[in-house]
């Protein structure tokens, strides 16, 4: 201890700074008296015998030497001290550990050594190095704390490791990296440490109970040490020493396991092992081996066990993708999707097999269609009339009827299958985008492939607006609408489902099947959003007509009555008046004088005739200029049938007069007002009707049919009498025995129902969507060239792709065949870019 | 929060020297100051280490300190707690016949303040001990803000031998503030003996002091040799 020489100085006296030189004799005096008590109290602070140590009172000592400028003297007399007590007390309990069994075990794999003798041997050796290292550790953090000034005042400043840094190290250096030539082993302490360490690790991955803190202790001290005292920290010994061989062990073990489980051959077992393996090893992580392990380690086992060899698994027969699908393993593919997603961000093995399944039980659905006979009412159809008794019975239903059902069956087969890719989704693949988007692609691929989509959707949406929605609340209304639009949003030919659905919902408005006015503009408001206005324009317009006509029709009831002469006989007219560009072709053109010439022109009675030119008269007063044409297919009359009682009749309904009120199509009515002008008994033949009406003889044939053929209906009596169709060359004649329980009788027309077209009508539909499709075509080329002046042939045609996508998928020879017949009307003109490529250019 | 935070520190002020929740002894020679663990130990890693780990101290929460000036001590531990100190001399520490050791030669009897200059290198030189880096900022500012206009004192040379005999050479940052000060005032130092007396003594200050020149000297030559061959020509 050096004592003050007094207060003289402060007065002024003078001070000699010390010097080396002068004060040499003094200083190392001083020096070695610190250093004497420092070295007492390190022997003691490793020998557990610091409490009574002055912590203040050796910080000072190494203060004092560091100003004496003896810093560097103290560091080397610490480090001397300590390498010393390292050899004599720290290192003679650990080679006591080692034993050539030890080695023996840990790194040759001598069989015949049971687990439990190898873990006993292995935690034994663990313990000794973890509870050496623990004093070791204590004792130079302690030291390192009395010496801080040092560190601070010397070490870091004379770029000397810090003497905590160096004193650990010697662990490092002393045991770790001994060999154990000693013994006659070529491996190093290291080995057979790192060995032990995994051996313990394998014994739990296979079901043992082991000492996990005793293992994260061991690799603690790895993670404290450094591969050099200048402690980089990529070069911990944990990182350079022991993970290395972890990981390749674990990698080594992996492997084996996915062998096995391939063996096996089940992918479920196969799913729940590698979800359990994943979870256990990053709880490794946390609780025994070293956090910055665990992407290394995940990675390990997510190559090991998910992708090495995810097709195999994929592919396995009764449990793997197909099966989980098929059976909706709920579980199974949450799992499958988890794994995937951590292996691979585009998901492709999962995708391509869910678009594989999808387009396959697509085709399934094709297949059960064609196999399926609809000519008894499918089960699942008496299902929901079940109380229903005369229902259950098979019913037969006519070609037509058949064709219609098909067309709902498919619809609803596409949609559960869509239910059940939906639903498989958002519980198992976490509403994935790149499976959605994979999964909608495959949809939208076989509804496509599938030549009748387009109609069969439309026919569903027919169905469901005619009946299907009736007594629905508005949530499973609303369910309907959404379903048909997911199916619409996978077709690709827009244009002909437009044309099916414009003759369907033309049916629909005229023969007043619709359900719900709200729920058909529902329907095509959604239509709307989803395809843009173009699309919906013309189905709007017919709701329009068909608005306009109500008007219409009351205003020509209150002109009538204006006129003042309401006799008995008047007809209450109804009338639709459509605009020829809204509405179907085939329904305006079949009958109408503009397509066909005046031979389509239906003769109507007198009466009829009457009102016909009375209300021509109405409407053209204000419209000046306008065609109207009659379409007689379309409408339909109440007619009062008088059937007189038949004599010799005294009991039954025969006996009386019966009167009923009889609804008809306008031909119907046409036809049946001839047979007001024949006398008792006499017959018309089919010829004859035709020619007094005029009629065309496809509509006379199904006119004729309903009201003769089914007995409900059975208004004329056709000879022959066979359940046929009429034919020319039979004859009619009015059922004065008629009787129905009914007053009011509706006789259904025999075209009248929206149903799958046949063959011939299916080649009508095509060629029109194909001539459809030419002009739309060409309007698209012309516009592109109109704006552009110039453009190269390849950049023309992609453009036009753009545009004609929305409504079908246009395909290129036909852009070609369009160009050049532009290019002869002289709309466009060939010519040439500067790089001499084929380019057109707009003729104005 | 920032309104929570000043209530933290401003009672932690008030803590200075009240025994209120006080769990940790310091003496200054035989001044009891009451002192309060978290508040050293979260400062200096002096305290830190002492109470935390195994030795007496942790066990006591005691300690006496006999070396160095009491009155920088007691500074240093002001400061601990207010973020300042003060000028005056404290009162308590005016206890006659107190003795403090001063590690190298220097002493002072306690009750004595230190010298208007040397305070603060003595508050720098204790807060050195301490391991408080930013007192020793905080000090260091101090004695140059009063080196300005004290530099005249008498006291300025025993003022430099303590600062070269009481810090570590790589503490540097006091000297370059004296051998700065020295160079600027040189024709007004030199006349004086004490200073003339200084430099004889040699050691690290002569060679600090004789190297602020060599930068000062060598510079207007080179410039004078590069004009020279330009000229020649």
């Amino acid at each position: 201890m050096i004592s003050g020489r007094g207060g003289s100085m402060m007065r002024g006296g003078r001070i000699r700074p010390p010097r080396r030189p002068p004060t040499q004799s003094n200083g190392v005096n001083e020096f070695e008296q610190c250093w004497e008590k420092l070295r007492e109290a390190l022997r003691d602070i490793h020998m557990r015998n610091a409490g009574n140590l002055s912590f203040e009172q050796l910080y000072r000592f190494s203060y004092k030497i560091v100003l004496k400028k003896a810093g560097h003297q103290l560091y080397e007399r610490v480090k001397e001290f300590e390498e010393q007590w390292f050899a004599e007390e720290v290192m003679p309990p650990i080679w006591a550990l080692i034993s050539k069994k030890l080695i023996s075990v840990a790194l040759d794999e001598v069989p015949g050594t049971s687990v439990i003798e190898r873990r006993t041997l292995g935690e034994q050796f663990l313990r000794g190095v973890r509870n050496s290292w623990e004093n070791h550790n204590i004792s130079m953090n302690m030291i390192a704390d009395i010496l801080m000034y040092l560190d601070r005042g010397f070490s870091q400043d004379h770029g000397q490791p810090l003497i905590y840094i160096v004193t650990i190290g010697l662990y490092r250096d002393h045991i770790l990296r001994s060999s154990l030539k000693a013994i006659g082993s070529d491996y190093l302490v290291f080995d057979i440490f790192n060995a032990t360490i995994i051996d313990q690790i394998n014994m739990e991955r296979g079901g043992d109970v082991i000492d996990k803190a005793l293992l994260r202790s061991c690799i603690n001290m790895l993670e404290i040490l450094y591969e050099t005292d200048e402690e980089l920290e990529h070069e911990r010994l944990y990182l350079t020493s022991f993970e290395p061989v972890y990981l390749q062990n674990s990698r080594d073990y992996y492997r084996a396991e996915c062998d096995r489980l391939l063996r096996e051959g089940d992918a479920s077992a196969w799913l729940r092992y590698t979800q359990g393996r994943l979870a256990e090893e990053a709880d490794r992580c946390q609780t025994t081996v070293s956090v910055l392990s665990l992407p290394k380690i995940m990675q390990v086992l997510e190559q090991e066990l998910i992708t090495k060899h995810l097709e195999e698994f994929l592919g396995v027969e009764g449990s793997g993708i197909k099966a989980m699908i098929d059976n909706d393993r709920i579980e199974d593919l949450s799992i499958l999707y988890q794994l995937i997603a951590r292996v691979d961000p585009k998901r492709a093995a999962l995708r391509q097999a869910l678009a594989l399944r999808v387009v396959e039980l697509g085709r399934e659905i094709e297949q059960t269609l064609k196999s399926t006979d609809f000519s008894i009412v499918q089960p699942a159809d008496t299902e929901e009339a079940a109380d229903g008794a005369d229902k259950s019975k098979p019913k037969a239903l006519n070609a037509a009827a058949q064709q219609t059902a098909a067309a709902i069956r498919w619809v609803d087969d596409v949609l559960i299958l869509k239910d059940k890719f939906d639903r498989l989704w958002s519980t198992c693949f976490a509403e994935d985008l790149i499976l959605q988007t994979a999964l909608t692609k495959s949809f939208s691929d076989f509804v496509n492939s599938f030549e009748r989509s387009s109609e069969y959707v439309s026919l569903f949406i027919d169905d469901n607006l005619k009946r299907g929605i009736k007594g629905k609340t508005e949530a499973e209304v609303d369910a309907v609408l959404d379903k048909a639009i997911t199916l619409l949003r996978y077709i690709g030919e827009k244009d002909k489902f437009e044309q099916y659905y414009q003759k369907h919902l033309a049916r629909r408005l005229l023969h007043a099947k619709s359900e719900s006015q709200e729920v058909e503009q529902e329907m095509i408001s959604r239509m709307k959003r989803e395809l843009g206005n173009n699309f919906t324009q013309k189905f709007e317009g017919m709701f329009r007509d068909m608005h306009t006509s109500r008007e219409t029709t009351d205003q020509y009831r209150d002109y009538v009555r204006g006129l003042g002469e309401i006799s008995k006989s008047q007809i209450d007219l109804n009338i639709s008046v459509l605009a020829g560009n809204n509405w179907p072709k085939e329904i305006m053109g079949r009958t109408s004088g503009l397509a066909d010439g005046p031979k389509a022109k239906a003769i109507y009675p007198r009466e009829i005739q009457g009102l016909q030119d009375s209300f021509f008269q109405f409407y053209t007063k204000n419209r000046n200029g306008r065609v109207l044409t009659w379409i007689g297919n379309l409408g339909n009359a109440d007619i009062k049938c008088v059937f007189p009682k038949i004599p010799g009749k005294t009991t039954g309904p025969l006996s009386k007069e019966r009167r009923y009120e009889v609804n008809v199509s306008t031909y119907g009515m046409i036809v049946l007002m001839l047979f007001n002008n024949t006398a008792e008994g006499e017959w018309l033949s089919f010829e004859e009707i035709q020619e007094k009406t005029n009629i065309p003889q496809p509509d006379l044939i199904n006119v004729l049919t309903s009201l003769s053929v089914i007995k409900t209906y059975r208004i004329l009596l056709k000879e022959s009498q066979t359940k046929s169709a009429a034919k020319p060359g039979d004859r009619f004649t009015f059922n004065r025995e008629f009787f129905s329980k009914a007053i009011k009788i509706k006789v259904p027309s025999v075209n009248a129902t929206n149903r799958v077209e046949n063959d011939e009508e299916r080649r009508e539909t095509d060629k029109k969507a194909e001539e459809t499709r030419m002009y739309i075509t060409d309007a698209a080329i012309v516009r592109i060239m109109k704006q552009r002046k110039e453009l190269g042939h390849a950049q023309l045609i992609t453009e036009v792709i753009q545009v004609l996508a929305s409504r079908f998928k246009p395909d290129v020879p036909l852009i070609k065949r369009r160009i050049e017949a532009l290019i002869t009307r002289e709309y466009i003109d060939r010519a040439e870019l500067a790089d001499g490529s084929p380019a057109y250019q707009y003729v104005a | 929060m920032a309104g929570s935070r000043n209530l933290v520190l401003e009672g932690i002020a008030k803590l200075f020297n009240n025994p209120e929740h006080a769990d940790t002894k310091v003496y200054i020679g035989s001044v009891e100051l009451p002192a309060h663990e978290v508040v050293l130990a979260i400062q200096s890693p002096f305290f830190k280490k002492a109470l935390i780990g195994s030795f007496q101290e942790s066990r006591t929460k005691e300690f006496r300190f006999a070396d160095g000036s009491a009155h920088a001590h007691w500074r240093v531990f002001e400061y601990m707690y207010t973020g300042d100190y003060s000028e005056e001399a404290n009162k308590l520490l005016d206890v006659k016949g107190e003795h403090f050791r001063f590690v190298f030669g220097l002493g002072a009897d306690s009750h004595i303040d230190d010298d208007e200059l040397i305070k603060h290198v003595r508050v720098y030189v204790t807060a050195d001990f301490f391991l408080l880096d930013e007192l020793k900022a905080y000090a260091l500012k101090r004695f140059k803000s009063k080196l300005q206009k004290l530099w005249v004192n008498k006291s300025l040379m025993d003022c430099i031998r303590e600062i070269y005999s009481s810090t570590n050479e790589s503490e540097v940052e006091l000297r370059n503030a004296v051998v700065k000060v020295a160079k600027e005032h040189l024709n007004d130092l030199w006349p004086n003996k004490a200073f003339q007396a200084l430099v004889r003594e040699g050691g690290n200050f002569a060679v600090d002091f004789v190297g602020q020149f060599y930068i000062a000297t060598v510079l207007p030559f080179s410039n004078q040799t590069s004009g020279f061959v330009f000229g020649h020509r």
